[in-house]
């Protein structure tokens, strides 16, 4: 996994901000964390990239998640005959 | 109208696209995905692919896979006018699974990516077409 620990320290964050972020920004914005903190939001990705590397932060050390993202955090993957472990 | 159309491959037999990336590097990057409209992820693919695409990384999520670690990627398959900064996540278990019908797929390309175009199949094949 790439920058591990840096990544564990984002996705624990990810985990606590994740209703603030929801709360705060409006859903689709993208919004960036370093080192465990919200530290830029933006329109787009062109946007929010540009924002980051301004920044001076390596591009892999940060995390950019959406805003009102849907997704939960355990998802079956379903499709037919594809299930793991069955052929 | 931009069409792909695939006859069906592997075995058990799948439906499947060839789509390019653009590596972090900015290197193209060609490969076949097995398509699944029950997969939520735009792309699964093994995790050291990847890490060859990945431009930032995003939150992660846990599936009946196993842990895949999630990442924004470029699609970039401009034959079809598909190009899009797409969510993706590695998973060797699942791109292991696509690879059990075919060594040719490396991963898998779920609904959020098939669902921007027009989609479909018959007996012998599977397309995605530019929508009208």
């Amino acid at each position: 996994m790439l920058f591990e620990e840096e990544n564990r320290v984002n996705q624990a964050a990810y985990k606590r901000l994740r209703d603030e972020i929801d709360a705060k920004y409006p859903k689709g914005r993208f919004v960036g964390l370093h080192d465990g903190m919200i530290v830029a939001d933006a329109e787009s990705f062109e946007a929010i990239d540009k924002k980051l590397n301004d920044l001076g932060f390596e591009p892999l050390k940060t995390m950019v998640v959406l805003a009102g993202d849907d997704m939960p955090d355990y998802v079956d993957v379903l499709g037919a005959g594809f299930m793991s472990g069955i052929q | 109208m931009s069409e792909q159309r695939n006859l069906y491959k592997g075995r058990p037999l799948r439906p499947w696209l060839k789509l390019r990336f653009l590596e972090r590097t900015g290197q193209p990057l060609e490969v076949e995905l097995l398509a699944d409209t029950g997969c939520a992820q735009a792309i699964v693919v093994q995790q050291e692919l990847f890490e060859r695409l990945v431009i930032r990384p995003t939150r992660n999520i846990r599936t009946n896979f196993g842990d895949m670690q999630g990442g924004w990627i470029r699609l970039h398959a401009t034959e079809l006018g598909l190009v899009e900064l797409v969510e993706a996540f590695g998973c060797d278990e699942m791109a292991r699974s696509a690879m059990r019908s075919s060594l040719d797929f490396v991963g898998v390309v779920g609904l959020p990516v098939l669902r921007l175009m027009d989609y479909g199949g018959n007996y012998d094949s599977f397309w995605i077409r530019t929508p009208t």
